[in-house]
This record gives structure tokens, sequence and C-alpha cells, in this order.
């Protein structure tokens, strides 16, 4: 056995924990706790199984402690588990601690200075009931009898104890015994510090979530609001040609089909219904250029034909349009070049004022051909200009309710970039008027004629 | 759209020819007490007679319009130029079993007109309410009162202002009411500001069929596609005749314009 010092360094309230692996190390450490505390004139206690108590009882006689006479006046005492914290039949911490206040107060009543208890609870490995709240009485005991006249020894075996429990109990004693020397238990400190930077880290990463989980919620929350005002922008949009349509349909089925008016209600029914047909094209479109899936038949157009065709094709003119068009071909799908000028004109109609005049020019520049819309309508503001090729976007008249999808001119910039080409828009501000100039690729041997589009 | 035709409605209130039987719908009733007061001094301004058939506050806030307008009510009372007949008496006194009787209803209003002849008046302009306090309980009766003066102003050949408390906006007013109160006049004027009332009416076709030359065309084709009987307001005319292509359409004009006229344009 190696003798070891414990030194007056213990204070009232002293909770220690002391692990151990050999009998040597074990009495070590327990007779010389002992053997000052009958020197401090301090009440012993000894709570350990039979065969402990039995070795601690030859170890103590053997450095010269009058075993027999300390325990005759009660100097030193030997109990069991069972007598102690098992005494109820069930292990309860309130009822242990309630224990070891009678028995500081005893002690103080007997005139000893202190009380200072040692043990070995080997039985916590037995399925005791309530051994399960072990680890909280041993907390419990550094809180509650912290500056009181107990000072206490816990004994473990490492042989006997589990990893886990010995964690907990370097955890739960401010104090450990080691290589015979009491030290302050730095893993009390560490799981504090530990709980401390957890606690600081959990904090952190709180915030992180909540900042990242209200950026989310604004960000879908915004995209919700696009998608309402989407909704009811295409909702209006596509009533009102329906809403056409069928005051159209009542007046023709009402009327004779010979009379004038019942003639005039097809034709607006046969131009709203195409409207509304436009609109979900648009629709469908935007998805099916940004998805790769629209494939261009290309073949050799006239662009300058084609425009004039267009402008023709316009079954109510409302407006003066102006055509400067010299032939210019381009290598492109008909149907959809038709699509870009068709929504060019009606972007131009809808912000230039009934009346108003429209220009359009077509001409071939090297190797490019450029079209040219020149509307005299309501023009753009600076920062509109950049934007106007984004879906959803639309300009608006001061005065005039917005009307349409946003769509056309998106829709004309992802088909003129399948074409090789590209589109630009300018406008010298709000009641300006508005440009939108197209540049294609010029067809393979097309050479450049006269040049109005400049 | 089509430009609005500006539209003498207040002429037509002021100045009815004999026989025409004029309905003024109000949602104010200081509207009313202006627009029968004009009437009145209109006519006595022309040197004809009035014959008012009122309630008893009505009456009196005429008489009260009518002096602010500069008319000595009084003198005409005293020469026989101006006569207000209580309509709950009159009513009661010509109702059998809820509903009009022809011969008591000629025999309570004739007399009155008898009488102000014998002092010297052939011309005499009839205002009458009694169908506005039939119209909330017995609306049918009230339409058979209607009948019943349309025909004395046939015999009689004098006009006759008529006034309801209805909203031609309101969709159940507009979609039930006033078709079947226009049908029984010669003139409809369907809100308090005639020129407002059609800017209204038009600014809604713009919201609902969309601002392209098809919406003035089908407004136009709505409008004229049954002729109505009654003179009215072309947007009056356009809400009638919507009702009876799509009455979901109708009240879907109905709103809107009703925002318009009331200042909450969206």
């Amino acid at each position: 056995m190696t003798s070891v010092t414990l030194e007056s360094t213990l204070r009232g309230g002293d909770h220690l924990c002391a692990i151990y692996e050999t009998d040597d190390e074990w009495l070590g450490t327990t007779v010389p706790y002992f053997v000052e505390g009958l020197a401090r004139r301090e009440a012993c206690v000894y709570v350990a199984p039979q065969k402990n108590t039995a070795h601690l009882d030859v170890a103590l006689r053997a450095v010269g402690v009058n075993v027999d006479a300390e325990l005759r006046r009660g100097a030193l005492r030997f109990a069991t588990p069972e007598a102690t914290y098992l005494r109820p039949g069930r292990f309860d911490p309130d009822v242990m601690i309630s224990l070891w206040q009678e028995l500081i107060d005893a002690a103080g009543a007997e005139g000893y200075t202190s009380l200072r208890v040692a043990g070995c609870p080997t039985w916590i490995n037995d399925e005791v009931p309530g051994v399960e709240r072990w680890a909280e009485y041993e907390a419990q005991m550094s809180e509650r009898f912290r500056g009181r006249r107990v000072i206490k020894l816990c004994e473990y075996d490492r042989r006997l104890f589990s990893p886990t429990v010995l964690l907990d109990v370097l955890r739960s004693h401010p104090f450990a015994v080691v290589r015979g020397a009491v030290r302050a238990n730095p893993f009390v400190g560490m799981a504090n510090a530990r709980a401390e930077s957890d606690r600081n880290k959990l904090d952190d990463d709180l915030a992180d979530a909540l900042a990242r989980e209200r950026a989310a919620r604004l960000a879908a929350e915004a995209a919700c609001r696009k998608k309402d005002e989407f909704i009811a922008v295409f909702s209006h949009e596509l009533r009102t040609p329906l809403a056409s349509a069928v005051v159209a349909a009542a007046l023709i089925e009402r009327l004779s089909p010979t009379d004038p008016r019942a003639v005039t209600a097809r034709e607006v029914l046969g131009r709203q219904l195409d409207q509304a047909r436009r609109l979900v094209d648009d629709l469908l479109d935007i998805e099916r250029v940004t998805a790769g899936k629209v494939e261009l038949a290309a073949e050799s157009v006239d662009l300058a034909q084609l425009v004039r065709d267009s402008v023709a094709g316009i079954l109510i003119p409302t407006h003066r349009f102006d055509i400067d068009a010299s032939p210019a071909r381009v290598m492109g799908d008909l149907g959809r070049l038709r699509q870009i000028i068709g929504n060019l004109l009606t972007n131009a109609m809808k912000h230039t004022p009934a009346g108003g005049s429209i220009r359009l020019s077509v001409g071939q520049h090297g190797g490019e051909v450029v079209l040219r819309v020149d509307d005299s309508g309501g023009g753009m503001p600076p920062e509109l200009v950049g934007r106007a090729f984004e879906a959803f976007v639309q300009g608006q008249a001061p005065g005039s309710t917005p009307s349409g999808l946003g769509l056309g001119l998106s829709v004309v910039r992802r088909l003129v970039e399948l074409h090789g080409g590209r589109v630009d828009a300018l406008s010298e501000g709000l009641g300006h008027g508005s440009s939108f100039v197209v540049r294609f690729p010029a067809a393979p041997g097309a050479s450049p004629e006269a040049t109005p589009a400049s | 759209m089509s430009t609005i035709a500006p539209t003498p409605w207040e002429q037509a209130v002021e100045n009815p020819a004999p026989g025409e039987h004029v309905v003024q719908m109000y949602r104010d009733p200081d509207l009313l007490v202006d627009v029968v007061a004009r009437y009145c001094q209109q006519g006595f301004v022309k040197g004809e007679a009035v014959i008012v058939i009122a309630t008893h506050e009505h009456r009196a806030a005429f008489a009260r319009r009518l002096t602010a307008l500069g008319t000595d009510v009084a003198a005409c009372t005293r020469r026989g130029q101006y006569i207000d007949l209580d309509a709950h008496e009159c009513l009661e006194a010509f109702m059998i079993d809820g509903a009009p009787d022809r011969d008591r209803f000629v025999a309570v209003v004739t007399p009155h007109l008898t009488s102000v002849r014998r002092t010297g008046y052939d011309r005499i302009r009839l205002y009458g309410e009694m169908v506005e306090l039939l119209r909330p309980t017995a609306f049918a009766a009230a339409m058979r009162l209607e009948e019943l003066w349309h025909e004395l102003l046939e015999r009689e050949r004098q006009p006759l202002l008529c006034a309801y408390r209805v909203d031609p906006l309101d969709r159940l007013d507009g979609r039930v009411l006033v078709p079947a109160i226009a049908r029984r006049h010669s003139h409809v004027v369907p809100a308090d500001d005639a020129a407002r009332f059609e800017n209204a009416v038009e600014c809604a076709f713009v919201d609902v069929f969309g601002a392209d030359a098809d919406t003035t065309m089908l407004r136009q084709l709505c409008e004229r596609y049954r002729p109505q009987s009654t003179t009215m307001p072309s947007a009056q005319a356009v809400l009638l005749n919507l009702d009876d292509l799509n009455p979901y359409l109708g009240d879907a004009v109905r709103v809107i314009a009703a925002e318009h006229y009331r200042g909450g344009v969206r």
C-alpha cells in the first residue's frame, strides 16, 4: 500500500472522488483520509460493503489507529449501503441527503468539528430501484453541502464501474484525489466550459438557423406574392378576351346569322379567342424556350416581307404604321420570326395611344440583318429599359392601367437568341417613346442592299 | 371606346313633354329634394301648375327648397298653382287588398286635376312617390300603380315624374328592379350624375372586356342588339342588354362601375 497524505487542504463542504484500480491505491487514499479526520476530531463514517470495511479496519490498525476505541466512542463508524443508501428499500437522493444532514447535525452536537464521510458505492451496479438518480445525487451533494461541515470522499474501483459512470463521477465531483494529492477536478471545469461553449455554439447555431429560416421565409413569401400577382394578372388577362368571347357568342346566338351585327360578333369572337390562345402560348413558350424544347425549322426568310405581312395582318389598325424595309434574308423559323415581329408590334401598339405612329425598318448591315421598331408611346424610365425583357415586367404609362402578362418581350428575347441574334431596348425616358432593335445574322450569301434600319 | 355624347337628362326631368312618364333613380335623398324642387320650379316659371303627392317630410323639404330657389310657395298654393297631397292618405284611399284599384285611383287623382284646371292652369306637372312607398314591400303593387298612372297620363296628356330609391349599379336593384321600373316609364334617369354614370360604366367595360377596339365594338353591339322601348342613357341600355346576354358579366360590370361611380376607382 502506498501511503499518501491528503494534507489539511480539505475544507468543509469538499466533495472528492478517488478512482483507483488496485486495493493499494484505494487504501493508500482512504486510510490517510480517515487518519487525518480522526486527528482533526472529526466524526468519520465509512459506508461500504462488509468486505471493504474489513480491509479498511485492518489497514487502519496497521497504521496505529485504535479502531476499537474510535468505534466505541463514535468517532469512527462503519455502515453498510443497506443501512444507509438503501434503507428506504430503494435509493432516494432526498432521503439520503436528509440522512447526511442529520449526521452533520449530530456530529456537531457531539462536539466533533465536522463530519468526514467515505464510501464505495459498488451497489449502484446492481439493479436497485432509484439508482438511475445516482449521478443527480452526486451533483446535489456538491451543491447542497458546499461550505458545510462535511467532507465527502467517493471511491470508485475502475474495475467495477462502467466508463459512463466514471465519467459522471468525474463531472460531479469538484475535487479528485490524484496520486495521493487533492486536486481541483479539471473535468468539472471542462464540463462547465464545454457546457458554456456548447451553449454559446447552440445560441450561434440557433441564431444562424433563425436567420436562415427568416431569409427563406421572406424569399418564400416574396415568391408567393409574385405568384399571386402573376395569377391575378394572368386571370385578368385571360378573363378579358374570354368575357368578350362569351358576350359575342351570346349575341351570335340571339341574332340572325345574316344580321350584320352577328357577323361583327363572330369577328370579335374569333379575335378574342385568338387573344386568349396567344396568352397561353406566351406562357407555354417561356417554359419551352427556357427548357430548350423549341426546335427551329430554319429556312431562308425575307424579314422585310415578313414585317409587311405582319402589319397587313392587323385586323383593326388603330395606329399609323410607317414601314421602311429592304429585302434582308435571315436563316430562321418562319413561325417564330413572325411571333417575334408580332410581339414587338403588340408591345408597340399597347404602349402607344390609338392614332399614334409606329415605325418599322428592316435592312442588312454587313453580316447582320437589323429590325427596328420605334413607337411614339409612353417610353420607359431608365430603370425599366434594362429590365424590359424580363418575364412579368411591364411598363405602364402614367394614368393607364397595366395590361398583359409582361411575357411578350421576354419571349422575343429568347427566340431571338435561339436564332443567334440579340435584341436591345432603347428609350430616352417617359414620354419619348421606345425602340427595340433586333439583330440577326444575315443568311449566308445574302448581300447587303439598302440599309434603312440603321 | 366611343365618346360619350352629353345627354340632357336634367332637361328630361325639368322639362318633360305632355304625357311623358319620367323616373328618377337616386341613392341620396337630398338629390331627390333638389330634383323635385327644380321640376316644380321650372313648371312655375313656365306658368304650369304642379301637383305633388309625397310623404309629409318630403312635402316640407320640397317647400323649403322651393323657397330657397326664390319661389313663393304660399302664393302658389293660394292661387291653386301648387297642390301637395299626402302620399299615405292617397294610397289608403285607393288600395284594396294590397293592390291599387283603378276606379278609386282615378277618383282620388282626377278631382285635383280638374280643380287645378278650373283655376286656369292647363299644363299640370305631376310628381308622385306612392310607388316608392309600395316598392320595398309590395313591388308588384307599385308596378300596377305605374300602369294606372300611365293610363291616366295618356288620357290627361300631362307629364309625371316618379322617383325610386334604387341603385342601378347594385346587383339586385340593377338586375331585378331597374328593368321592371324602366319598362313602365317613357324616360329613365338612372343616377344622380348622368355623365359620371356613363363614364363609370365605360371604365367598367374596359376593366371587364379589355381596352382594345373590340370592346368598343362589343359595347355598341350590346347597346343596339335589343332596342329599349324606354328612353335612357346609353350606359343604362348597355347594362340592361348585357344582363340579358350574360347576367354574370352584367353583375361584373355593375360592381366595377359602382366603384368608379362612387370614386373608389381601382
